[in-house]
C-alpha cells in the first residue's frame, strides 16, 4: 500500500490553508471551549492561586476584546464612545469575576465568544466563499446569523453568571459545553453538505442535552433533558432518511447537486417532494415549528434559565437559518417540482403561530407561557422564509433581522424570570403580582420586553414584525398574485389573540398587589443581573426607533 | 466452495479437539507447578481424564434456576461458544496448497475481523451472568462486559501499531511481510512483528488475557468474591459451552498472536513462503500450530504463577497503563516508521 | 419472475434479521431481552453492509454498535434499578387535556405516511454497475482526510462535547470537606 507522499498530500489538501483561515471564528471558538475546560480544570475553579491571575488576565483580554469590536462595528468611532464602552467593560466584567468565585471562568468564554465576534464582523465584507470542498460557505445571510449567535452566547454567559444554582457547581463543563454548542451552530448556518449538515446538528443537539441536564440530581432538568434526546434521536432519524433518499437518487450529498436534481423538472417530483420533507422535518424539530415543537415546552420550563434562553434563541436561529437554506435549494430555480414551497411553508408558519399562540393562552407557568411564544414567534419568522422570493430578498431579511429583534426581547424576558425566580423562588404568572410596586426597574423592564413580544411601537419588536408583514404582503408568485395576504391576516389575528398572555402578566404587575402571605421579595438588585437587563433593554427601545443602519445591515443578505 | 468446506472442517474439528488436549495440559502442569501429580487415574497418566469429564457433563442433570429468564438461559451458552470459533475463519493457519490459500477466508479486513467477532462472546457472559437471576452471575457478567469493552480499546491500539508497520489488515498479507530477517544492533532476527514491536506485543498479550477473562484478569468469574462468576448457575452441557467457548477463545487470542507478532506459519528454514507444495502446506500448518500451542502454554504458565488483581486495579490498568502506553506507542511508531511504513521487509 | 440467486436470498436473509428482531425491541417489554434482539438486528445491517461491497463499514458497525454501544447499554441496564419516578411537575400543561394528543396523533400518522409514501414510490436510484468487491478502507480514508475532512474533524469535537458531559453528570459531588 502506498501511503501519501508530501506532493500528493499537498495536493490533495490544496486550498485548505485558506479555509482554515475562512473558518477561524470556529477555530477561536473551539480554542477558547478548550482553554475553559483545561483551566477549571486546572485551577479546579478557585480563585486561589493561579486563578487571581488568570482572572486579572481575562478582564484585561475581555476589555481589549470588547474594544475590538466596536472597532469592527464602528470603525473611526470618536475616542468618548471607545472610552464608554471600555469603563462600561471594566465594570460588567469586574462584576462578573466580583459575583462568584468561579466568576472568572465565564470571563474566560466571554472572551472567546467576544474575539470569534471581532473575526466574524472583521471579515463580514469578504466576498462569499466555498470553504473544505464544499461542505460549508460563508455568505452573507451566514454572517449575520453568526452574529446573532454569538449576541445571543454573550449574552447568555452573562446570564448564567448571576444564575444562582450554578454558583457553586463547576463551571467550566459548562462555558466550554456552551461554546461548543456555538460553534457547531456556526457550522450548521453555513452547511452545504448533507454530511454537513447531520455533524453539525449532532453538535449542536449533544451539547443542547448536556446544557439541559445541567442541574445534576435536578429532576425535572432531568426528564427535559431525556425527552430532547428522544425527539431529537427520532427527527435526526427522519431527517437523514429524507437525505439517505437524496444521496440514493442523486449519488451526492453536495447541496448544489441536490439543487440541481430538485430543480431539473423531472417525473420523479413524488419522491423529491417526500425526501425533501423528511429533511426539513429534521431542520423543524431545531427550530420547534409545529408540528415538531412538542420538546420545547417541557425543555425549556425543565432546563436551567439561562439555558432555556440560550435555546430558545439561538438554536432557533441556526434551525431557521439551515431550514431557508435548504428551501432555497428545494426551489431555486424554475421549479418543475410537485409542491409549491411557498405555500407549504406558509402553512406550516400558519399552523406554527396558531398553535403557539393558542397553547400559551393556558399556561399558569412563565418559563412555559415563553416557550409557547418562542414556537408563536418562530410562525412569524417562518413567514419571512415562505416570502424568501420577495423582492430584494425582502422575506430572508425580514426573517434575520426578526431573529436579531428576537434574541433581544426574549433574553431580556427571560433575564427577568431569573431574577424573579432568584429572589421568589417561583415561576408563576401568580408571583408577579404588584411586582411593580416592589421592583420597579425589573417591571418594567419586563413590561417592555413583552409590549415587544407582541409587536407594538415604540419598540423593536413592531420594527421587526412590520418589515415580516410588509415582506408576506409584497410577495408576488409566477403568475403576478399577491399568494401570501392571507398569512399576513393569519398572523395578524394571531397577534391580537397573543396580547392576551402577554399583558396578563403585565397586568399582574403593575394593576395587582401581591396577596398577603406571599413573602415579600426583597428586590435588592444583583446588580449584574440589572444591568445584563438594561444592556438587552435599551437596544429593544433603540431600535425600535433607530432601526436603519442595523435593518440596513440585514439586507441584501444574499444565498450563496 | 469445496475447498473452503474442507478447510472450515479442518479447523472447526482442530479447535474442538484441541479443547480436551488443552485442559488436560492445563491440568497436568498446573499440577507440576504446584507439586501436585494431577489426573493419574483414567487411562495411563490421567490422559483420559478429559473424556471422563465429557461423558460426565453429558449426563448430568440440567438444572434452570426458578426466576431465571429461561430464553436467555438457554440461548447464552451458545453466544459464548459461536463467536470465538468463527473467528478462528480469518486466520491463516498455515501458507497454501497451490493456488488455496490455507485459510478459511481472507477477506481483505481480516484482523478487524477476528477481533469485532471474538470479542462477541462477551454476550454470551452478560445475557448468561443476567438470566440465571443470580446476584454472583450477575455481578460476573457485568464485571466482563466492562472489562471486555476497556480491554478490547488496548487491545486494538496495540493492533493499530502493528498494522501500521505491515501496511495492510489482510492477515495472509501480514503474515507474508513477516517472512524475511532484519538485525537489531547486529544481531540478525526474524522480521517479526514481535522484535519489531515489542511494546505492542506486550499491551496486546496483557490484553488478551483480559479478553478471555484468564488469570490475572479472571475477575468474571473470581471464586473467592464471586463464587463462578457468570457460569454460578450452570451445569450440564450448557456449562461445558461456556468452559469450551473460553477455551476455544484461547485458542483463537493465541492463533491471532501467532499471525501478527510471532511470523505466522512461517519459520526460517522449515517453511518456503513460496511453495505450494503439499509437503510445505503440512509443515507451515505444523509451525502454525507450534507456535499456538507455544502460546497457549504462557497463557497455563502465567494462571498458575500470577495471583489475581483488585477489580479497581484491573480497570486502572487498562485505561490508565495499557491505554496511553498503547497510544504513546502508535505515535512512535508514525515517527519512526511514517514515511516509510509498508515496505519493511 | 427473477431467478433467485444467492444474492437475493442473502438480501432477504439480512433483511429479515435487521427488520424483525427490530421489531421484537419495541414489543419487548424486558430491557435486557430488547438488547438481545437488538443484537440480531445490528447484525443484519451489518451483513447487508457486506453484501453491498462495504466490508469496512460492516464490521465497523459489529465492532462500534454490537462490541460497544449496545454492551454498553448491557452494562447500564445491568447496574440500574427501576426506581418509581415521581412527577418532576415539568409536563404539567396547562392547555385543554388531549389538544395535545390530538396534534401528536396527527402528526406520527402524517409522518408514517410519509414513509409509507416514501416505500411506495418508485425511487429514481442513481444506479451503479457493481462492480469486483475491492478493499474499501484505504479509499475511505482518502476521503476522509481530503472531502470530507471538516465533518470528520467535526466529529471529534461531537466526541468531545459527549464526554465532557457524560463525565460531568454522572460525576459524584464531592463529599464535605474534601
Amino acid at each position: 500500500m502506498e501511503w501519501i507522499s508530501a506532493g500528493r498530500f499537498a495536493e490533495l489538501s490544496h486550498g485548505f490553508p485558506g479555509d482554515l483561515v475562512a473558518i477561524a471564528p470556529e477555530v477561536a471558538l473551539a480554542t477558547a471551549a478548550c482553554a475553559v475546560l483545561l483551566l477549571d480544570l486546572g485551577l479546579g475553579g478557585t480563585r486561589g492561586r493561579g486563578g487571581g491571575v488568570v482572572a486579572a488576565l481575562a478582564w484585561v483580554a475581555a476589555v481589549v476584546a470588547l474594544h475590538r469590536v466596536l472597532g469592527a462595528v464602528w470603525p473611526g468611532a470618536p475616542l468618548a464612545a471607545q472610552l464608554a464602552l471600555d469603563l462600561g467593560g471594566v465594570l460588567v466584567f469586574g462584576l462578573m469575576l466580583a459575583g462568584a468565585p468561579n466568576g472568572w471562568v465565564g470571563l474566560v468564554a466571554l472572551v472567546g465568544t467576544l474575539y470569534a465576534l471581532e473575526l466574524v464582523l472583521a471579515r463580514s465584507g469578504d466576498p462569499a466563499a466555498s470553504l473544505f470542498r464544499a461542505m460549508l460557505v460563508t455568505d452573507r445571510f451566514a454572517t449575520f446569523f453568526k452574529v446573532v449567535l454569538l449576541l445571543g452566547t454573550a449574552a447568555t454567559i452573562l446570564a448564567s453568571s448571576v444564575y444562582r444554582p450554578m454558583e457553586d457547581r463547576r463551571v467550566g463543563e459548562f462555558h466550554s459545553v456552551l461554546l461548543l454548542a456555538t460553534m457547531g451552530m456556526f457550522l450548521m448556518v453555513g452547511a452545504t453538505d448533507a454530511v454537513m449538515v447531520y455533524m453539525s446538528i449532532e453538535l449542536v443537539s449533544i451539547a443542547s442535552f448536556v446544557l439541559v441536564a445541567w442541574p445534576r440530581g435536578d429532576r425535572s432538568a432531568a426528564e427535559a433533558s431525556l425527552k430532547y434526546i428522544v425527539y431529537s434521536a427520532v427527527a435526526s432519524g427522519v431527517m437523514v432518511y429524507g437525505l439517505s433518499l437524496f444521496y440514493g437518487m442523486t449519488g451526492s450529498t453536495n447541496l448544489a447537486d441536490l439543487t440541481r436534481f430538485t430543480t431539473r423538472g423531472q417525473p420523479e417530483a413524488g419522491v423529491v417532494a417526500i425526501a425533501s420533507f423528511l429533511v426539513l422535518a429534521g431542520f423543524g424539530y431545531k427550530m420547534a415549528m409545529v408540528p415538531f415543537h412538542f420538546w420545547a415546552p417541557d425543555v425549556y420550563q425543565g432546563a436551567p434559565t439561562p439555558v432555556t434562553a440560550y435555546l430558545s434563541v439561538t438554536s432557533k436561529a441556526a434551525g431557521v437559518a439551515i431550514f431557508a437554506r435548504f428551501v432555497h435549494a428545494f426551489t431555486g430555480g424554475p421549479s418543475g417540482s410537485l409542491v409549491d414551497w411557498t405555500q407549504v411553508v406558509a402553512v406550516l408558519a400558519a399552523l406554527t403561530m396558531t398553535l403557539g399562540n393558542l397553547a400559551a393562552l393556558w399556561q399558569g407557568n412563565l418559563k412555559r407561557m415563553l416557550a409557547y411564544s418562542s414556537v408563536a414567534h418562530v410562525g412569524y419568522v417562518l413567514m419571512g422564509v415562505a416570502a424568501w422570493d420577495a423582492p430584494q430578498g425582502a422575506g430572508l431579511n425580514a426573517a434575520a433581522f426578526y431573529l436579531l429583534v428576537y434574541f433581544l426581547m426574549n433574553m431580556g424576558a427571560f433575564a427577568v424570570v431569573l431574577l424573579v425566580a432568584d429572589q421568589v423562588g417561583s415561576e408563576e404568572v401568580e408571583t408577579y403580582r404588584g411586582l411593580g410596586s416592589r421592583a420597579p426597574f425589573t417591571a418594567l423592564a419586563m413590561s417592555v420586553f413583552l409590549i415587544a413580544l407582541i409587536g407594538l411601537p415604540p419598540t423593536a419588536g413592531f420594527v421587526g414584525k412590520f418589515q415580516l408583514f410588509a415582506a408576506a404582503i409584497d410577495h408576488v408568485n409566477g403568475v403576478g398574485r399577491h399568494d401570501l395576504v392571507w398569512l399576513a391576516v393569519v398572523a395578524g389575528v394571531n397577534t391580537a389573540i397573543s396580547v392576551y398572555y402577554y399583558m396578563r402578566v403585565v397586568k399582574n404587575m403593575w394593576l395587582e398587589h401581591g396577596e398577603e402571605g406571599v413573602r415579600e421579595p426583597a428586590m435588592g438588585p444583583p446588580i449584574l443581573g440589572h444591568l445584563t437587563v438594561l444592556m438587552l433593554l435599551v437596544p429593544v427601545l433603540w431600535l425600535g426607533v433607530f432601526f436603519g443602519r442595523v435593518a440596513q445591515a440585514a439586507r441584501s443578505l444574499s444565498l450563496y | 466452495m469445496g475447498a473452503t468446506l474442507a478447510k472450515s472442517l479442518f479447523v472447526l474439528l482442530a479447535l474442538l479437539h484441541l479443547v480436551p488436549v488443552l485442559v488436560y495440559l492445563e491440568r497436568k502442569l498446573s499440577a507440576w507447578i504446584q507439586d501436585r501429580r494431577g489426573p493419574n487415574r483414567v487411562g495411563p497418566w490421567g490422559v483420559l481424564q478429559p473424556v471422563a469429564d465429557a461423558v460426565k457433563l453429558l449426563f448430568k442433570e440440567e438444572v434452570i434456576p426458578a426466576g431465571a429468564d429461561r430464553g436467555l438461559y438457554r440461548w447464552a451458552p451458545a453466544l459464548a461458544f459461536v463467536p470465538p470459533m468463527l473467528a478462528f475463519a480469518a486466520i491463516p493457519f498455515g501458507n497454501r496448497i497451490g493456488t488455496e490459500s490455507l485459510v478459511v477466508s481472507d477477506i481483505p479486513v481480516g484482523v478487524l475481523f477476528v477481533l469485532t467477532i471474538g470479542s462477541l462472546s462477551v454476550y454470551g457472559i452478560a445475557f448468561g451472568g443476567w438470566a440465571s437471576n443470580n446476584k454472583w452471575a450477575l455481578l460476573g457478567g457485568v464485571r466482563s462486559s466492562a472489562q471486555m469493552v476497556s480491554y478490547e480499546v488496548a487491545l486494538g491500539l496495540a493492533l493499530v501499531s502493528v498494522l501500521m508497520v505491515s501496511g495492510n489488515v489482510g492477515m495472509q498479507e501480514i503474515v507474508r511481510r513477516q517472512t524475511g530477517s532484519f538485525s537489531l544492533a547486529g544481531v540478525p532476527l526474524p522480521a517479526w512483528n514481535v522484535f519489531q514491536q515489542p511494546v505492542a506485543f506486550v499491551v496486546f498479550m496483557a490484553a488478551a488475557f483480559a479478553e478471555n477473562n484468564r488469570l490475572p484478569f479472571d475477575l468474571p468469574e473470581c471464586e473467592t468474591e464471586l463464587v463462578a462468576g457468570y457460569h454460578t448457575e450452570y451445569s450440564s452441557m450448557r456449562f461445558a459451552l461456556f468452559f469450551m467457548g473460553e477455551y476455544v477463545a484461547m485458542i483463537t487470542m493465541s492463533g491471532l498472536a501467532v499471525t501478527l507478532f510471532l511470523g505466522g506459519w512461517h519459520l526460517d528454514p522449515f517453511t518456503d513462503p513460496d511453495s505450494g507444495t503439499w509437503a510445505q502446506g503440512a509443515i507451515s500448518v505444523l509451525v502454525f500450530g507450534a507456535k499456538t500451542l507455544a502460546v497457549l502454554l504462557v497463557y497455563i504458565w502465567v494462571r498458575w504463577t500470577l495471583p489475581r488483581f483488585r477489580y479497581d486495579q484491573l480497570m486502572g490498568l487498562g485505561w490508565k497503563g495499557l491505554v496511553p502506553l498503547a497510544l504513546a506507542n502508535v505515535a512512535a511508531t508514525a515517527l519512526i516508521w511514517g514515511p516509510e511504513a509498508g515496505t519493511m521487509p | 419472475m427473477r431467478t433467485l440467486d444467492y444474492g437475493t436470498l442473502a438480501f432477504w436473509a439480512f433483511a429479515a434479521t435487521a427488520v424483525v428482531p427490530a421489531f421484537l425491541v419495541l414489543v419487548t417489554r424486558d430491557v435486557v431481552r430488547m438488547a438481545f434482539w437488538l443484537l440480531f438486528s445490528f447484525a443484519g445491517f451489518a451483513g447487508l453492509y457486506f453484501l453491498l461491497g462495504a466490508d469496512f463499514l460492516a464490521l465497523t458497525q459489529v465492532m462500534v454498535y454490537i462490541g460497544g454501544i449496545l454492551i454498553l447499554i448491557l452494562f447500564g441496564v445491568m447496574l440500574t434499578r427501576r426506581r418509581d419516578g415521581g412527577d418532576s411537575g415539568i409536563a404539567r400543561d396547562g392547555a385543554p387535556r388531549g389538544s395535545g394528543l390530538v396534534v401528536q396523533g396527527v402528526t406520527a400518522a402524517g409522518l408514517l405516511g410519509l414513509l409509507a409514501a416514501a416505500v411506495h414510490t418508485r425511487t429514481p436510484w442513481a444506479v451503479r454497475e457493481a462492480g469486483e468487491p475491492a478493499y474499501t478502507a484505504a479509499g475511505l480514508g482518502d476521503l476522509l482526510l481530503t472531502d470530507f475532512i471538516l465533518p470528520f474533524e467535526v466529529a471529534s469535537v461531537v466526541l468531545l462535547v459527549a464526554l465532557v458531559g457524560a463525565a460531568y453528570i454522572v460525576r459524584r459531588e464531592p463529599e464535605e470537606g474534601e
